[in-house]
C-alpha cells in the first residue's frame, strides 16, 4: 500500500522562487502578462547621462507620494544632478523624501516589494535598484466590530490592514514590552502574519510554539480565518473553537495583558488569542464593563443556556419516547393533546425540527439583507404556524427547539456556538435510540471528547478541570470584582502571575 | 485505524437499515401520544380468590380547542391484579400507560379481606409509585364509584380537589401507599383516609368521611365524626377545623384550629413504663363570637381556651379509644414514643400494650388572635 507521502505528488518549495537576476529587463520581462506593472523613465535634474526608471504597480503605489517624494526630488533636486553612481548612493541615504528605502539585489526580494506596493528604481550600471514603500493606504475605516456588539467601551474594531490593526493595538497598549513577530503565510497570498505578546508576561513556551506553528504552515494561501486556525490549533477531529478570535482591540489587548498570545493577520479584521479553553469562549467583553454581580448572573445565564441547549431537545425525546413517568401529569396530558393528529414519531419530529432551524439560519445568512428579514418571518412564524395547524409537528416540539435554539444564540462565541448545535443534533439522536441512557452516554462522550482536547498544551476543560481546584473553577463562572483580581491566572504560566497591587 | 472506523460505522448502519431486528439492549420505546394516563385503580375483591380491578384516566383535552373527552373507566376480572392490568390493555385502543396514577382505592370487601396485597402490588410494579393516595371505598366497591363518578366528570377530578383542599376543609388528610406500606411493615396497623358516594343513584357525589382503621393487614374499623377528627389532632393535620363551644357566661364561639403539634412521650418510672403523655399543642384562631369577648383581656381568653382545650382533649380521646378497643396502635403511638426517648426504646418494645398502657392526654390552645380588624 503507498505511503501517504507518496499519494500526493511533490510540493517542492523552489528557492529561488523567481530565477532571474534583477535588472530592469528581467523585471520587465517576468510582469509583462501584468497590466498594471508600469514603468517611468525619469531624466534627472540637469543630468545629461541615463535616465532612471521608476517601476510600479498601478493601483498599489499612492501616486501622490511617488510625486512628492520620488519624482519631485529627481527632476528638481540639483544635488542628484551628478554622478549616476553618486546619486544612486545618495538617493539610497535620504536625497529622496521616501521614509522607507532599501537597496534590493536579489529578484525575490524585490518582486515581493512591487507586489506590496512599492516601487523599484533602476539606475543603469547599478546592481540591484533601490525599492522605495509607497504604497496605497486604501482601506475600509476603523469603525464599530460587526459582529461583537459593544455597549459600553471603545467602539473601534479591527480591519483588513495589519498595519492599521497592530497601530490600534499600540494605541490600547503603550508599553514598550509589547513586541510584534511577523512572518510571511501562504506561498501565493504571502500574507503577513504577526504575533503579538507582551515580553514579560506570556508564557515563551506558547509563543514560540506558535512560531512554530506559523512557520510550519506551506500552503497556496492564507485568505480566510479557516487558513490559519485549522492549521495552528492542535486537533482538527473537534468541532470547538481551540483558538478564540475577536474584532475588538480592547478585548484582544486585555487579552495580552492577560498573559496570552495574540495573532494579527492581513485581510482579517481578527485578533486571534491563544490558548483557547472553554471558560474563555463563555465570557463576553461586556463582562467587564459591568458591574460584577450582574456580569457574574450574566455568565451563569449562559452556561445554564449551554445546558439547555444541548439538553432540551434530548431530553424531549427521551422523555416522551422512553420514560414518561418523568414528565409531569399535566404536562403530560397537555402534551398528548397537543400530539393527537401528528403523523410522525417524536424523535422524527424534533430531529426535522432543528434541521429545519439549522437551514433557516443558514439561508437567512446567505440571502440579501433586503430580502432576508423577510424570508426569516416567512420562515419562523407562517411555515411552523402554519405546520403546527395542518398537525405536521405539534407545538410541544416547536416550543423545544425554539428555546433550545435561542439559548443557542447566548454563548458569545459563533464557533462555540455552532459546536453546540453539532452536539444538540447528536445528543437527539443518542435519545432517539436509547432514551436517557443514550442522552448520559452522550455526555459521556462529549465530556471524554473536551477532556481530550488541548489549545497549546492548556487543557481545554480548563479551570473547571486539572489542577485549578474550586476557586478556579468559581473564577470562571464568578466574576469578581476587578480589585480582588491580584493574579492571572495560573494555567497560562505566565512569568509574571501579580497584575496589579 | 482509519479503515477500522470506517467499518464499524458501515456495521452499524447496516445493523439499523436491514430490519434484523431491535437491539436487545435497548430500552422499548412508546409514543406518548399512543398512551391513556391512568389516574385512578380501583381494587374490589370478585369472590374465590379473584379481584376486579377499575381503571380510570379521567377527563382528557382532546386538543385543537375540542374540549375533554369523557373519562374512559374499564374494568377486568382476573385472579391477579397484573392478570387483570395486563387483560385491561386489550380493551383500550392505546395503550394503558400506570406511571401517571396519583391514588388507589380499595373497596371495602377487598380491605376486610386483605390490604395489603394491592398495596404490594403497587411496591413491585415498575410503572406505579408509592407516593399515589390510597383511599378505601366505604360500604361500596371500587368499580362503582370510579362508575358512578364517570357519569358527570370523573371521580380523578373530584379526588384531585380534596386532596388539594384536604386542609382547608378539615377533610380526612391524604396518606400515600408508601407510608401505609410502612405502618403495615412496622407493626400491621394503620389508617387510611375513606370516601364514599352519597346522594340518590341520579347524583350522586362523591364525599370523604374519615378514616378507615387497618389491623393486621385488614380493615376492622371505620373512623368518623368526632375520632376522624382525634386522628387529625394526633397526626398534626390540621389547616383549618372549625370548632364551636359554648363558654358559660359568654356565649357561643367559633374557633378555628389552624395547626397542631402533637408530642407522645413515655413516662419511666425506673424500668417500668408507667404512662405515655400525649401533648397536643394546637394554635386557634377567632372566627366568630368576639364581639363577646375581651381579647385584650387575658382571663376571658383562657376560658375560651379552656372550652376549646375540653373539645380538643375529647377528639384525642374519641381516637384513642379506638386504638384500645381494637388493641392495635393504629397511629404508631409506639413509633413515636421511641422517637421522643430513643433510650427507652428496647423497654418501649417489651412493655407496649396500647390497650393497658395509661394514656394522658393534654391539650395546650393558644388563641393569639381573631379575624375582627376592629
Amino acid at each position: 500500500m503507498p505511503s501517504q507521502a507518496a499519494q500526493y505528488p511533490p510540493h517542492p518549495r523552489p528557492q529561488p522562487r523567481i530565477p532571474l537576476s534583477l535588472t530592469l529587463e528581467d523585471v520587465k520581462a517576468y510582469f509583462s502578462g501584468c497590466a498594471d506593472f508600469s514603468t517611468r523613465t525619469i531624466r534627472r535634474a540637469g543630468a545629461e547621462d541615463s535616465a532612471v526608471t521608476l517601476c510600479y504597480l498601478a493601483g498599489m503605489v499612492k501616486m501622490e507620494r511617488v510625486s512628492d517624494y520620488i519624482l519631485r526630488p529627481l527632476a528638481q533636486d540639483a544635488a542628484l544632478a551628478g554622478p549616476l553612481h553618486d546619486a544612486f548612493a545618495q538617493m539610497g541615504e535620504g536625497a529622496l523624501y521616501n521614509l522607507i528605502c532599501v537597496h534590493r539585489t536579489a529578484m525575490d526580494e524585490a518582486a515581493a516589494d512591487l507586489v506590496a506596493g512599492w516601487c523599484l528604481l533602476f539606475c543603469p550600471g547599478e546592481s540591484g535598484c533601490l525599492s522605495l514603500m509607497v504604497a496605497t493606504e486604501d482601506k475600509r475605516s476603523v469603525g464599530p466590530p460587526a459582529s461583537e456588539t459593544v455597549l459600553k467601551g471603545g467602539r473601534d474594531g479591527f480591519v483588513e490592514s495589519l498595519r492599521t490593526n497592530t497601530s490600534l493595538v499600540r494605541r490600547h497598549l503603550k508599553a514598550p514590552e509589547l513586541k510584534i513577530k511577523e512572518q510571511t503565510v501562504g506561498r501565493q497570498s504571502l500574507t503577513l502574519v504577526d504575533i503579538v505578546y507582551i515580553e514579560g508576561i506570556a508564557d515563551p513556551e506558547i509563543v514560540k510554539r506558535l512560531e512554530e506553528r506559523l512557520a510550519a504552515i506551506d500552503i497556496d494561501a492564507a485568505l480566510t480565518a479557516g487558513s490559519l486556525e485549522e492549521y495552528l490549533t492542535d486537533q482538527s477531529h473537534t468541532a470547538f473553537p481551540l483558538l478564540q478570535y475577536t474584532e475588538r482591540p480592547d478585548r484582544f489587548c486585555g487579552g495580552l495583558a492577560e498573559g496570552r498570545v495574540g495573532l494579527l493577520a492581513d485581510g482579517l479584521p481578527l485578533g486571534y488569542l491563544a490558548p483557547g479553553t472553554v471558560s474563555t469562549f463563555f465570557r463576553a467583553g461586556q463582562d467587564k464593563a459591568n458591574n460584577w454581580m450582574v456580569a457574574t448572573l450574566i455568565t451563569l445565564l449562559r452556561y445554564f443556556c449551554v445546558l439547555v441547549t444541548l439538553l432540551l431537545p434530548a431530553l424531549y425525546v427521551a422523555t416522551a419516547t422512553f420514560h414518561q413517568e418523568m414528565i409531569p401529569t399535566r404536562l403530560a396530558l397537555s402534551i398528548i393533546a397537543a400530539k393527537q393528529d401528528v403523523p410522525f414519531h417524536t424523535a422524527f419530529e424534533v430531529i426535522i425540527m432543528l434541521l429545519a432551524f439549522e437551514i433557516l439560519q443558514e439561508a437567512g445568512l446567505r440571502l440579501p439583507q433586503s430580502i432576508g428579514q423577510t424570508v426569516s418571518i416567512i420562515g419562523g412564524l407562517v411555515v411552523g404556524q402554519a405546520a403546527v395547524e395542518a398537525r405536521i409537528v405539534s407545538p410541544a416540539v416547536l416550543i423545544a427547539v425554539a428555546i433550545a435554539g435561542i439559548a443557542g444564540y447566548t454563548a458569545p462565541s459563533q464557533e462555540m456556538a455552532g459546536a453546540l448545535r453539532l452536539w444538540r443534533l447528536l445528543l437527539t439522536i443518542c435519545a432517539s435510540l436509547a432514551g436517557l441512557f443514550g442522552v448520559v452516554a452522550g455526555i459521556g462522550a462529549l465530556v471524554g471528547h473536551l477532556a481530550r482536547l488541548e489549545s497549546f498544551g492548556v487543557p481545554y476543560l480548563t479551570p473547571f478541570s486539572g489542577s485549578a481546584g474550586i476557586k478556579g473553577a468559581a473564577r470562571a463562572v464568578v466574576r469578581p470584582p476587578l480589585p480582588r483580581e491580584k493574579l492571572r491566572p495560573r494555567w497560562l504560566k505566565t512569568p509574571n502571575r501579580r497584575k496589579q497591587r | 485505524m482509519r479503515k477500522t472506523g470506517v467499518a464499524a460505522l458501515m456495521a452499524g448502519i447496516m445493523v439499523f437499515l436491514s430490519g434484523c431486528g431491535k437491539l436487545p439492549f435497548l430500552p422499548d420505546a412508546r409514543e406518548i401520544e399512543g398512551m391513556d394516563l391512568v389516574r385512578t385503580v380501583g381494587v374490589d375483591a370478585d369472590g374465590e380468590g379473584r379481584v376486579l380491578v377499575t381503571v380510570s384516566t379521567g377527563e382528557q383535552s382532546q386538543g385543537g380547542g375540542q374540549g375533554d373527552s369523557p373519562a374512559l373507566v374499564l374494568s377486568q376480572s382476573a385472579p391477579s391484579i397484573s392478570g387483570a392490568c395486563l387483560a385491561m390493555q386489550g380493551k383500550s385502543t392505546a395503550n394503558l400507560f400506570y406511571g401517571h396514577v396519583a391514588r388507589l382505592l380499595l373497596g371495602e370487601e377487598m380491605a376486610r379481606a386483605d390490604v395489603e396485597q394491592p398495596l404490594e402490588y403497587v411496591l413491585d410494579d415498575i410503572e406505579m409509585r408509592l407516593d399515589i393516595d390510597l383511599y378505601l371505598v366505604w360500604g361500596d366497591t371500587a368499580q362503582t364509584l370510579l362508575t358512578a363518578s364517570a357519569k358527570e366528570g370523573s371521580a380523578d377530578a373530584r379526588l384531585d380537589a380534596m386532596a388539594a383542599d384536604t386542609g382547608l376543609r378539615s377533610w380526612s388528610s391524604p396518606r400515600t401507599v408508601g407510608e401505609v406500606l410502612e405502618d403495615l411493615l412496622d407493626n400491621g396497623c394503620s389508617y387510611a383516609p375513606a370516601v364514599r358516594l352519597t346522594g340518590q343513584e341520579e347524583q350522586q357525589e362523591l364525599e370523604a368521611i374519615g378514616y378507615g382503621l387497618i389491623q393486621d393487614g385488614k380493615l376492622c374499623a371505620w373512623a368518623a365524626g368526632e375520632s376522624a377528627h382525634g386522628i387529625n389532632l394526633l397526626t398534626g393535620q390540621v389547616e383549618a377545623d372549625l370548632l364551636t363551644v359554648e363558654v358559660p357566661e359568654m356565649g357561643p364561639f367559633s374557633v378555628r384550629l389552624v395547626g397542631a403539634e402533637t408530642s407522645v412521650k413515655p413516662d419511666f418510672t425506673g424500668d417500668r413504663l408507667s404512662s405515655v403523655d400525649i401533648v397536643c399543642k394546637v394554635d386557634a384562631n377567632l372566627a366568630e363570637g368576639g364581639a363577646h369577648l375581651d381579647q385584650e383581656g387575658p382571663e376571658e381568653v383562657r376560658k375560651l381556651e379552656t372550652a376549646v382545650e375540653e373539645q380538643v382533649e375529647g377528639r384525642l380521646e374519641s381516637a384513642l379509644s379506638l386504638c384500645r378497643t381494637y388493641g392495635a396502635d393504629f397511629f404508631q403511638l409506639e413509633r413515636k414514643a421511641g422517637v421522643a426517648a430513643p433510650w427507652h426504646q428496647g423497654k418501649l418494645e417489651t412493655q407496649w400494650d396500647i390497650k393497658t398502657v395509661p394514656l394522658n392526654v393534654t391539650a395546650e390552645v393558644t388563641i393569639p388572635r381573631g379575624y375582627d380588624a376592629s
